[in-house]
């Protein structure tokens, strides 16, 4: 027997397990969604930072002027974590080509330099060597691992190799690290401190102890640290950690609130023997506490387990590839997610217990008693009722006659379409940050111009169309775009192309007279795309077609409808096309290839300040016959112009000269033929001299891992939401069921059909869910609405009324109501009808 | 010995336009130990009466005085506390908790005042409804009679001073609703109890000290039958 009133609550839970269950698992997702965001926007934190370490070092600070008495008092610093020198040798050629420089490392300087280790290890004597690959394969391509590389006059053990790094292939300027000899004296001290929250006064002090000149900072790396999370990023967070928060509160609300519902009349007995509302309300709030005992650890369990299996499932869908974040629990996130559980399930308790509270004993004591005298609208519900006849007014009517059932059940709704749609549009708009993927991507190599060799500037080396036939055939090849440099047009056109987004940002449009007409002039770059370049870009054609004879027969071009411009106002990137070109319009164009003043690698943006002289003569009529939504390749011209993308003919009869490709973009048939093709390649472009291989399968392959990883946990928030979402429709739904199974079989007793009470059901739900959506779809916008001022802090883009989320939870709504429904009717077919008649519960 | 007194109760449901007068000022006063018994036609306001009587609802106006105190003077909190020491209730429709067993129903008003509940009178209680092989069955797995035998148990745990019977038979088969109706007397005679009851039918009323026969929410009849 229990030994006090308050053990009732476990009987009930226990007695009402399938209800339980139901309220634990809304409580388990909810708290798993918290925790989960909390690791994964820790993981992302850890991820920037490693980001950082792996490009920069993980040193916070360097000393170039170094002696023994500052290297004891950096290593006696309780503020250091470690601390170690490296120094740099002469600079050196190889082959007459490559320059590189020795760098002679300590082992604790090695633990805060970015070199990474590929294969082998980092050498310990003095001998050894580690290289990048690029700059071994320069120095010997058969060397391997063991063996004795020569530099110069210098030989060394081969001990291991690095990953290349895209800065030092294009620079030319490659590292051997090798450990250092105490007779260097242009040491630099690195040093590593402890991240706490007096780490920029540490690093301040540590300034001190040498003179500024010879002081540097990571800053890159201490930026990340420094700051926390980035503080654009935090009105999205605050939005979304607000909604999330807000999704739990509800759907524990309305599980209590249901329970309690489900158990008005037991509540009216318990008031009616002498319970005082107090004593209900701590029925109820032992309730509250007893799950949040089991819910909570399990909803941090499953947020952890989440965010374990999403990096699985990162690893079994990215195929191995680097896993770019690494999952990372920490203390502060499960005790926030765990208060946030806390706090959310007692807040929506809270209203239930008093509800319970104040329930009338006279609610147990006949069903008589709980039809109020109120003045009831007589209600025409004309739409169902014309549309489903008779049981679509008695569906309609059925409804609203219980109001608190009714906002219950409609409120569940919109809480499931809310959520929904709000989170599915911070997912697209995350997606738009994050993924720029097109086809640069999937490239593996890069020949371009080496614009050390010869003494030539870059910009005049071509590749012979001999070497790219050269490199086409080769068997590991998959396909090979020709790649061209940019050209600078004057572009006009007309006036009503302008968007009113740039018109404001300024600095794009300049307005001129052309033919006694007033349009609009804007600076343009043009690129080149191949055949091969531009049946793969078709995927990304927004309106029009593309097809390089038409555009050979009518000096067509393509517009890529997606820039970048720099907003000064707001200091942001606004996202977005800057004309409204369409599949047809003309465009007027006016060669300006006097538009920079460079030489060699300098680049000086010397615009043309004054009066554009857009001369009639020298003016190019073109058709735009396609517009792609972004670009299919990364865009090599200026982001903020007028970006055309046209063939090489027509390009040569805007330009009046031959063009010839100036690089190669190679995609081979397996990344692991990665060192085979890159021998073949190397040997092909040896010969003219003046061209060199870029490797970056290491870049994209990261690039690629991190924007996977960024869907994959987007995709796993949205599912879980939307699992929140289900739960609670199932729940209100079955109850609304289960508490007026009297009804219905006072109904079936008059002579209603099973068939006739399904259509009835079905109905109620239907127009439960067209309500709720209706209402869950306005707020579900505005919320995404706020989502998309938040990621403006981010980066700018355009907003777009989230229509196919709206359509998605309307459908799916629908969808969970018919099928939650069917369960308890198959159990409610098999009641006897007299019993069901007589029940009171 | 008074233990009730009800003077000019009134109580209205709704509002203008749409009110409803269950009770128009009654006046009544019943003695220690009486068995009264309360009879009117359908919406009479003889359960309207006894919600009153019980503190389950609040006068529109008028006073309901027992044991000398004026219970409607008790703010919800010790009315509750009222209900739970000094009256009884049985309903017609049972009213049990689904999740307690008999001897965790019967026992609910001592475990709402965190007492250590008698085992003996409760033993007592159970025996006397002849409930024994029963007490850890749920209400679920008793019979109508078996039921009402339980509410009545627990009206009867906490010694109150007042019985308030809702037509405890209506639900019942007659010599079913005989036994319970003899249980009923037995133990307010046994404990000295004031019983209340509403019943429609002629025999239990017939059975009682006093009928009060009430219509159209006045009392039209108080005839003492012993």
């Amino acid at each position: 027997m229990i030994s006090g009133y308050k053990e009732i609550t476990w009987k009930y839970l226990k007695n009402n397990k399938k209800r339980t269950i139901l309220t634990l698992v809304g409580i388990v997702l909810s708290v798993a969604l918290v925790s989960s965001i909390g690791f994964f926007l820790k993981s992302m934190q850890e991820a920037q930072i490693q980001d950082m370490k792996n490009n920069f070092g993980s040193w916070h600070i360097a000393y170039t002027k170094v002696d023994d008495d500052l290297i004891t008092k950096i290593k006696s610093n309780p503020n250091i974590l470690i601390s170690g020198t490296y120094a740099e040798g002469e600079e050196m050629t190889i082959n007459g080509m490559v320059k590189a420089k020795e760098v002679f490392v300590t082992e604790d300087a090695l633990k805060l330099l970015p070199y990474k280790l590929k294969e082998g290890k980092f050498p310990e004597k003095e001998d050894e060597v580690a290289l990048e690959s690029w700059l071994l394969y320069k120095i010997d391509k058969d060397a391997k691992l063991g063996g004795i590389v020569k530099v110069e006059n210098k030989k060394y053990k081969l001990i291991g190799i690095l990953n290349d790094t895209t800065t030092s292939q294009i620079s030319g300027e490659g590292q051997i690290v090798t450990v250092g000899s105490d007779e260097n004296n242009n040491k630099i001290l690195l040093a590593e401190l402890q991240v706490n929250k007096r780490l920029w006064e540490n690093l301040q002090e540590l300034r001190k102890l040498s003179d500024d000149k010879s002081v540097m900072e990571n800053s890159n790396l201490l930026a990340m640290q420094g700051e926390g999370f980035p503080k654009q990023l935090l009105g999205v967070l605050t939005v979304i950690i607000g909604i999330v928060v807000f999704a739990t509160i509800a759907v524990i609300y309305n599980a209590f609130q249901i329970s309690v519902v489900e158990r008005v009349k037991q509540f009216g007995l318990l008031r009616a023997v002498g319970t005082t509302p107090k004593q209900i309300r701590k029925i109820i709030l032992r309730e509250a506490t007893f799950l949040a005992l089991i819910g909570i650890p399990i909803g941090l369990c499953c947020g952890i387990g989440a965010l374990y299996g999403i990096d699985l499932a990162f690893k079994i869908i990215g195929k191995g590839q680097l896993v770019f974040i690494q999952p990372k629990i920490t203390i502060d996130v499960l005790i926030i997610s765990a208060l946030v559980g806390v706090i959310s399930i007692y807040v929506s308790a809270m209203l239930p217990a008093i509800f319970a509270g104040r329930i009338s004993p006279l609610v147990a004591i006949s069903s008589r008693s709980s039809i109020a005298k109120e003045n009831i609208k007589k209600r025409k519900s004309l739409i169902a009722g014309r549309i489903f006849g008779f049981a679509g007014t008695l569906a309609s009517k059925n409804i609203k006659r219980n109001r608190k059932r009714y906002r219950t059940t409609v409120f569940s709704i919109i809480i499931s379409v809310t959520l929904f749609i709000t989170f599915k549009a911070f997912m697209d708009m995350s997606l738009n940050v994050y993924s720029e993927i097109n086809e640069s991507s999937n490239i593996h190599f890069s020949v371009i111009a080496d614009n050390k060799a010869n003494g030539n500037s870059s910009k005049n080396i071509t590749i012979d169309e001999k070497i790219i036939d050269n490199i086409n055939k080769l068997p590991e090849i998959e396909v090979a775009y020709k790649e061209y440099n940019p050209y600078y047009f004057y572009a006009v056109i007309d006036k009503d192309k302008e968007v009113d987004t740039i018109k404001n940002i300024g600095g794009i449009y300049k307005e001129i007279k052309y033919k006694d007409q007033n349009k609009t002039l804007a600076n343009a770059s043009l690129i080149i795309y191949d055949d091969k370049s531009l049946q793969v870009a078709e995927r990304y054609v927004k309106e029009g077609t593309i097809n390089a004879e038409k555009l050979n027969s009518e000096d067509g071009v393509i517009i890529i409808g997606k820039n970048r411009v720099y907003n000064e106002k707001t200091e942001n990137n606004f996202y977005g096309p800057i004309t409204g070109l369409k599949a047809g319009d003309e465009i007027l164009l006016q060669s300006n290839e006097e538009r920079f003043s460079n030489i060699d690698d300098k680049i000086q943006y010397g615009e043309n300040e004054g009066k554009v002289q857009f001369r009639e003569k020298d003016v190019k009529k073109v058709k735009v016959l396609a517009v792609f939504d972004r670009d299919p390749f990364d865009f090599v011209g200026i982001e903020k112009d007028l970006k055309i993308i046209t063939t090489k003919n027509v390009a040569e009869k805007l330009l009046g000269k031959d063009i010839k490709p100036s690089g190669l973009n190679i995609k081979i048939k397996d990344a692991g033929l990665e060192n085979v093709a890159k021998n073949h390649i190397e040997n092909i472009i040896s010969v003219p001299g003046d061209l060199k291989l870029i490797n970056i399968i290491e870049r994209n392959r990261m690039t690629k891992a991190a924007i996977l990883m960024v869907k994959i946990l987007l995709f796993g928030f949205v599912i879980v939401v939307s699992l929140i979402g289900c739960v609670n429709i199932i729940n209100t739904l079955t109850t609304n069921l289960i508490l007026r199974k009297r009804e219905f079989a006072a109904l079936k007793c008059i002579g209603l059909t099973e068939k006739g009470l399904k259509k009835i059901i079905t109905l109620e739900g239907m127009l439960y869910g067209i309500v709720g959506s209706i209402y869950g779809s306005i707020i579900g916008t505005a919320f995404s609405y706020l989502i998309y001022r938040g990621m403006n802090g981010v980066r700018e883009q355009t907003y777009n009324l989230p229509l196919d989320s709206i359509a998605i939870a309307i459908v799916g709504t629908m969808l969970i109501g018919y099928i939650s429904i069917q369960a308890p009717l198959k159990r409610m077919k098999k009641d006897n009808l007299i019993d069901a008649v007589r029940e009171e519960f | 010995m008074e233990i009730l007194k009800i003077q000019g109760l009134k109580k209205i449901y709704g509002k203008e336009g749409n009110k409803v007068e269950a009770l128009k000022g009654v006046d009544l006063t019943i003695n220690k130990g009486e068995f009264v018994a309360v009879v009117g036609a359908s919406g009479s306001g003889k359960s309207t009466l006894l919600h009153l009587l019980g503190g389950l609802d609040r006068p529109s106006e008028g006073k309901v005085i027992i044991d000398g105190e004026d219970i409607y003077k008790y703010k919800e909190e010790k009315l509750a506390i009222f209900r739970r020491r000094k009256i009884g209730f049985i309903f017609q429709f049972f009213n049990l908790l689904p999740v307690l067993d008999v001897e965790e129903n019967i026992a609910l008003p001592a475990l709402l005042d965190n007492d250590k509940v008698d085992k003996e009178y409760l033993a007592e209680i159970i025996k006397l409804l002849g409930l024994e092989e029963r007490k850890h069955h749920l209400p679920s797995e008793l019979s109508g009679g078996q039921q009402q035998r339980v509410s009545i148990g627990r009206a009867l745990l906490n010694k109150p001073s007042i019985i308030l019977a809702d037509e405890p038979t209506g639900n019942l088969d007659s010599s079913t609703s005989k036994e319970v109706i003899e249980l009923l007397r037995f133990s307010a005679k046994k404990y000295n109890q004031t019983l209340i009851l509403i019943t429609h039918d002629i025999n239990i009323a017939s059975s009682a000290d006093r009928v009060i026969t009430i219509m159209d929410g006045r009392i039209v009849s108080d005839k003492y039958l012993k």
